[in-house]
């Protein structure tokens, strides 16, 4: 795929998983899964920073999701990342959830960040594209013809 | 368990994830750059959510000597995550 800013990765275990780069005061590199079944982007807290306390986001939104642990809500709080990067496409700040719940320790990449950029599933190379602007989105487009 | 295994070839995403199902990783990469390239050299493996806080100490102590590490895997390839819905209070 010829586009600077189109990013790609294989389906693994009938799931897509996408690299993503964030910035929060330190720079860190964690797998998400892509899900556009899920509302929120949201992970265990120890993913991004193992000495974050509950006390240190207070203030911040606070929700309660339910559907990962059956029959369970859990209590996430908004987190403010400075930068979010898909592979190499930069989202710039993103607001996402973390718990401090140590039941969840999946990372989902929900619909409040993918809306935001277009993605391509092709049935035929099993891969997904996402694209940064139109132009990639014709280069990934007229590919699949 | 966490398995320390700090291999010196690549090995893509993909394949990691073929070896070491349902498991956790850590593995290390050359430049962020290379981020898009879904590949790296595996560094430790946590076959359980017991041992994710000795994977998070690893990782974090690989990163305070600059390396550059990806957090990936799934325990129970994805974790049994249902379709999220927000509980409102």
């Amino acid at each position: 795929m010829g586009g600077q800013w189109v990013y790609s990765t294989k389906l693994k275990d009938e799931r897509f998983s996408v690299d993503c780069i964030v910035f929060f005061g330190k720079v860190r590199v964690i797998q998400f899964v892509v899900d556009t079944g899920a509302m929120f982007t949201c992970c265990n807290y120890k993913s991004f920073d193992k000495n974050l306390r509950v006390e240190d986001l207070k203030g911040c939104q606070v929700k309660i999701i339910g559907g990962f642990i059956e029959g369970d809500g859990v209590k996430f709080y908004k987190y403010r990342l400075q930068q979010f990067t898909i592979g190499n496409i930069d989202l710039h700040a993103q607001d996402i959830w973390i718990t401090f719940d140590k039941r969840v320790k999946e990372t989902i990449l929900g619909m409040d960040i993918l809306k935001q950029v277009t993605f391509v599933a092709n049935a035929f190379t099993q891969e997904i594209y996402f694209c940064k602007d139109k132009d990639d989105y014709s280069i990934v487009n007229s590919s699949f013809l | 368990m966490l398995k320390i295994l700090d291999e010196k070839v690549m090995k893509t995403d993909s394949e990691i994830r073929k070896l070491y199902k349902d498991c956790k990783y850590v593995y290390v990469i050359d430049s962020y750059d290379k981020v898009v390239d879904d590949e790296g050299y595996l560094y430790c493996v946590s076959t359980s959510d017991e041992s994710y806080d000795a994977l998070i100490d690893e990782r974090d102590r690989l990163e305070d000597e600059g390396k550059i590490c990806v957090l990936g895997g799934s325990y129970n390839n994805g974790g049994a995550v249902g379709v999220q819905y927000e509980i409102k209070r």
